[in-house]
């Protein structure tokens, strides 16, 4: 059964983009991560144009964070005022993310500008999961013990300094609104989270507590992918709503299977498939950067 | 497509009746004049019929609204395949196809065919901004490649039956990536390699309904569409949540 996305003017499959959803959303309720740095690069592979792809995941995303912020936000564990931080730096980030989305768009470089992104965050995740989940298992076998770092650097020297009570931190609001500045760029330009570049930079630059990085990572970013979402709206039109509640529908699902499946398995194990799937996903977006194509010209309309 | 054949069945009936056959009598028709792009919208044929009055070959020219597209060409660099040179069309047709009775070279003179662009490689293609030194002839290539691959055009000539001797016949198909606007179809009575007569019809295609009003949302109110799309996807995103808290 197909069905004709209205923004996207083209017709596709519903059981497909159900199906998309179905299995991203099961990955993301086994390895507790976002997926939308792989329904991005899906999307483009079945022929959605990138603009479209990236717009309409970050209004899927914007709907899929809503439930897990509510139940972090029940059990405590979201630092609103770090959250609000993130969130002014992950603002002025859209806004520069979806101007610069434009540009390229106009220009011609867009769809390239997205895959280089992709490539790059996709490859560099991929590669640091796929090492710190091979240490574990080694370290696992050896029976070392696991060494837990919080370290002052020149990061917590910066001015500014708030008092963020529920992160028990005394730090400079300089380096979260960086954080939150790139985490805002590339969900304009990606139609990503940003959760598994933010969560990192949560714990290790920051040094939050681990307890209340996912929740306040979800609250930034239901508040940035709904921000781009009404930037790419506004200045693209390619947010296509049906798109984003069709693989919505697919994601609510397939995660509720995903989370129970997850609990059979160990962490490091879940790390080291999910960190295979990235750079599955990387190395075929590469390739189709590096390899020559079949057809060197392509069509597009003009921007008025 | 009974309904298509109904109504042809009904035009013969209608065309049957004794007519002033005059050398020059031409009439057609579409089995459509408005083709509606819906939710399920997955393409669409319409069929194209009339009647000639007497000896002639006809050809029937289709083509969709016109407006600028860009050709790109991608050249490695640093490595990477990117989009360097392009070319700019200033009004490339959205849809193009030909139907005809014979073979068009054996219809009409090239200057006539010319003149009326009919045929896919005499589509007049004006650039309308092309860097220097660009391979125009390889970029106008490239634009016709890659709308027959999208099926928008068609290279292929499409056949004209015929039903005894002055009735004709011959379906156009649309795919579901078809652009919106009006459609003229041309229709030319040719006789000896000169033109006798001409009958022009036109196609709406337009998106309708639901689809459409949300289209219409999107492009004249972007602010208050995104703002929609917001909220509808929060609130969508909160009732699964509550949905499968509960089960």
């Amino acid at each position: 059964m197909d069905i004709y996305l209205p923004v996207a003017e083209m017709s596709v499959s519903v059981l497909l983009l159900l199906g998309m959803g179905g299995a991203i959303g099961f990955l993301s309720g086994l390895f507790g991560v976002g997926g939308g740095f792989l329904m991005t690069p899906l999307l483009i592979f079945i022929g959605i144009p990138p603009p479209v792809a990236v717009a309409s995941q970050a209004n899927q995303i914007a709907a899929a964070s809503v439930s897990g912020l509510l139940a972090h936000w029940r059990r405590g564990n979201v630092d609103f005022r770090m959250g609000a931080v993130l969130f002014a730096g992950g603002a002025a980030g859209s806004g520069v993310g979806v101007w610069l989305f434009r540009r390229l768009s106009e220009i011609g470089q867009i769809d390239a500008a997205i895959s280089i992104a992709f490539v790059t965050f996709l490859g560099a995740v991929g590669l640091l999961m796929a090492v710190e989940s091979a240490n574990t298992m080694l370290r696992r076998r050896r029976g070392a013990p696991r060494r837990k770092l919080h370290q002052h650097y020149w990061l917590h020297r910066l001015p500014f300094k708030v008092r963020f009570r529920r992160s028990k931190l005394y730090v400079s609001v300089v380096s979260p609104v960086l954080i939150g500045f790139v985490v805002g760029i590339l969900v304009a330009i990606m139609g990503v989270g940003g959760g598994f570049i933010m969560v990192p930079a949560m714990i290790y630059l920051l040094g939050m507590p681990t307890s209340v990085v996912i929740g306040t990572s979800l609250f930034q970013i239901m508040f940035v992918t709904s921000i781009v979402t009404v930037l790419h709206a506004v200045t693209n039109q390619t947010v296509d709503i049906v798109l984003a509640l069709i693989l919505l529908a697919g994601a609510v699902v397939g995660a509720q299977f995903g989370s129970r499946f997850g609990t059979t398995l160990r962490g490091e194990q879940l790390r080291g498939l999910l960190a295979l799937l990235v750079l599955a996903v990387c190395a075929k977006l590469a390739l189709d950067l590096v390899v020559e194509p079949d057809e060197l010209y392509s069509l597009a309309p003009v921007f008025e | 497509m009974s309904r298509r054949g109904a109504a042809f069945a009904a035009a013969v009936l209608a065309l049957a009746a004794p007519a002033p056959a005059a050398g020059d009598y031409l009439v057609a028709d579409l089995s459509d004049h408005r083709i509606s792009i819906t939710a399920g919208f997955t393409g669409a044929d319409v069929l194209l019929f009339g009647t000639r009055g007497g000896e002639g070959d006809v050809v029937v020219v289709l083509r969709g609204p016109v407006s600028p597209v860009v050709v790109r060409r991608k050249d490695r660099s640093f490595g990477l395949w990117l989009n360097r040179a392009q070319v700019t069309f200033a009004d490339a047709p959205g849809y193009y196809s030909v139907a005809a009775s014979r073979p068009l070279e054996e219809i009409a003179s090239p200057e006539l065919l010319a003149e009326n662009e009919i045929g896919f490689d005499r589509l007049r293609l004006a650039a309308s901004s092309a860097g220097a030194g660009a391979d125009l002839e390889a970029f106008r290539a490239a634009l016709l490649r890659n709308m027959e691959r999208a099926r928008l055009y068609r290279a292929a000539v499409r056949e004209i039956a015929f039903v005894g001797e002055l009735l004709f016949r011959t379906t156009f198909a649309f795919p579901a990536n078809v652009p919106t606007g009006v459609y003229r179809a041309d229709v030319y009575l040719i006789a000896d390699g000169a033109l006798v007569s001409k009958r022009t019809n036109l196609l709406v295609i337009s998106k309708i309904g639901f689809e459409a009003a949300l289209f219409d949302f999107a492009n004249r109110q972007p602010l208050g569409y995104g703002l929609v799309a917001v909220l509808v996807a929060l609130m969508a995103g909160w009732s699964a949540g509550v949905i499968f808290r509960k089960s």
